[in-house]
């Protein structure tokens, strides 16, 4: 009997080992040497560096799939990495600039915003010649999906407003008025809201999706993209021209405090698995590491030229 | 920087390949200069006095002006050989010894500037300075692009900035 609660205690050890092996992963794209670093959440090393097309911004990441899709806005196209074997196994052609990319909760479909062209493109990710495209805005810039996959919110950067979409028929149902210039959103956790960041009004726009009522809180210096805790309390700003993420209390609808980043921090997202936030910064070529819980910057990690990390870059290996 | 002034006023300059949306462009400088880093920060930090230390500057005239009911600080560059570029001031850091600033509109053929010099202390009494600019090109749709509003016209036209300007920068601060 001590034996074999042994021999489980070990293989019980030996699985725990197997999924702390399997770590989370941050796939940031370095628009300057057109590469993307892979960095394990676990140990913040740089464990990849994937060559990938021309100035590559935009990242989706798919844990089901095992994949991750790049936008490279200068070569018209979209990198699919093989996330277990960090290669590049496929490359979309898009006419046009993709910029914002987002994938479906069940992966099949994957959304490309082509912001020359003013058009969302929807992509069969199991045969990328099907694909199906919506005319928007101006300017499509940040984009995601509802949780239930049913919606598609677009921020027209051009056109100061947020569309959201009917997947099925890709018929816009709604544009929401946000602040001048909106690039970067997230949806909050408990999928009731949507933020979008206004790069000119300095400003983070909550929209609640039941009564697409909005509310505006002011940030810092030239925003760009935001993150929000898994409790949906807490939003994360970056302030490109601050150097700086704002914290915003989405109950007290304020920010209550700011964190000095790296320069120009640009894509942010939150890892729920180790509460950390990490932010991508374009002038330092690195990532910064916030402590969630403390709001302190504990780390930075060099990555390469010019990092952007538009969009959700966070691959979930520890779950499956 | 002479040189790039004059392309600009003959409009002589290349047409690349075709490119969708324009990328946002980086140039980044660092110069050593055998001074100490307050002596070389009172230089940079004096946003209304640019003259005293960057070569194609011929006078600064230093502003306030009101933008959305947030007034801000400007100054507006004279430069020699004709042209003027107007900057708004970000923000100074004192701690950091970091300027901040952005040009509003002007000669340079550029979109969305925005930049920071930072100084920072090097080994041996000396300071380093860093000059980092992020920017696009002038056109912004799709191609053909008009001369001289392409991505390298933008880049050589800062790059020649910031090369001139420390270059300058390091010997009026080391007083030769």
């Amino acid at each position: 009997m001590k034996h074999s609660i042994r021999i489980l205690s070990s293989l019980l050890l030996l699985i725990a080992f197997s999924l702390i092996a399997r770590a989370d992963e941050a796939y940031i794209t370095n628009q300057g040497e057109n590469t993307v670093s892979v960095l394990s959440l676990s140990d913040h090393r740089i464990i990849a560096t994937i060559a990938v097309g021309k100035s590559p911004v935009g990242v989706a990441t798919s844990a089901a799939l095992g994949r991750v899709y790049i936008s490279n806005v200068d070569s018209q196209s979209v990198s699919v990495i093989d996330a277990d074997k960090y290669e590049v196994i496929n490359t979309i052609n898009i006419a046009g600039s993709p910029v914002g990319i987002a994938l479906s909760p069940d992966s099949q479909t994957l959304y490309v915003a082509d912001w020359n062209d003013n058009r969302v493109l929807a992509i069969d990710t199991a045969d990328p010649s099907q694909r199906r495209e919506v005319s928007i805005g101006k300017a499509p810039a940040g984009i995601t999906v509802s949780p239930d996959g049913s919606k598609l919110y677009v921020a027209n950067r051009d056109s100061n407003d947020l569309a959201i979409i009917d997947t099925q028929s890709l018929q816009v149902l709604q544009r929401v008025a946000t602040g001048e210039h909106p690039f970067g959103i997230t949806l909050g956790p408990d999928g009731r809201q949507i933020l979008a960041v206004n790069v000119y009004a300095n400003s983070l726009s909550v929209i609640d999706l039941e009564t697409l009522q909005t509310r505006t809180i002011p940030v810092g210096e030239h925003p760009y993209c935001v993150a929000v805790s898994p409790d949906s309390r807490y939003a994360y700003v970056t302030n490109t021209q601050a150097d700086t993420v704002s914290v915003i209390d989405l109950e007290q609808n304020k920010e209550t405090t700011r964190i000095s980043v790296g320069g120009f921090p640009e894509g942010i997202n939150y890892d729920a698995a180790t509460n950390k936030i990490y932010v991508a910064n374009w002038f330092d070529n690195s990532v910064s590491v916030i402590d969630a819980s403390s709001h302190k910057h504990i780390q930075d990690i060099s990555t390469g030229k010019q990092s952007r990390a538009f969009g959700q870059f966070i691959l979930n290996k520890t779950s499956h | 920087m002479k040189k790039i002034l004059a392309l600009l006023a003959i409009g002589l300059l290349p047409l690349t390949a075709a490119a969708h949306g324009p990328s946002p462009q980086k140039v980044e400088k660092t110069v050593v200069i055998d001074a100490s880093p307050d002596k070389v920060w009172a230089l940079v930090k004096d946003f209304g006095n640019m003259q005293k230390w960057h070569p194609a500057v011929e006078s600064t005239k230093l502003d306030k002006r009101t933008v959305d009911g947030t007034e801000e600080t400007v100054r507006l560059l004279t430069l020699k050989g004709g042209g003027t570029i107007l900057e708004n001031l970000k923000s100074i850091d004192e701690d950091r010894k970091q300027l901040k600033y952005g040009i509003i509109e002007g000669a340079l053929p550029v979109s969305d500037y925005y930049s920071t010099i930072t100084v920072k202390e090097a080994e041996g009494g000396k300071t380093e300075v860093k000059w980092m600019g992020r920017f696009y090109r002038v056109y912004k749709l799709n191609p053909p692009i008009p001369p001289g509003q392409d991505d390298k016209s933008a880049l050589d036209a800062i790059n020649g900035v910031y090369d001139a300007g420390l270059a300058n920068l390091k010997k009026v601060a080391e007083g030769k």
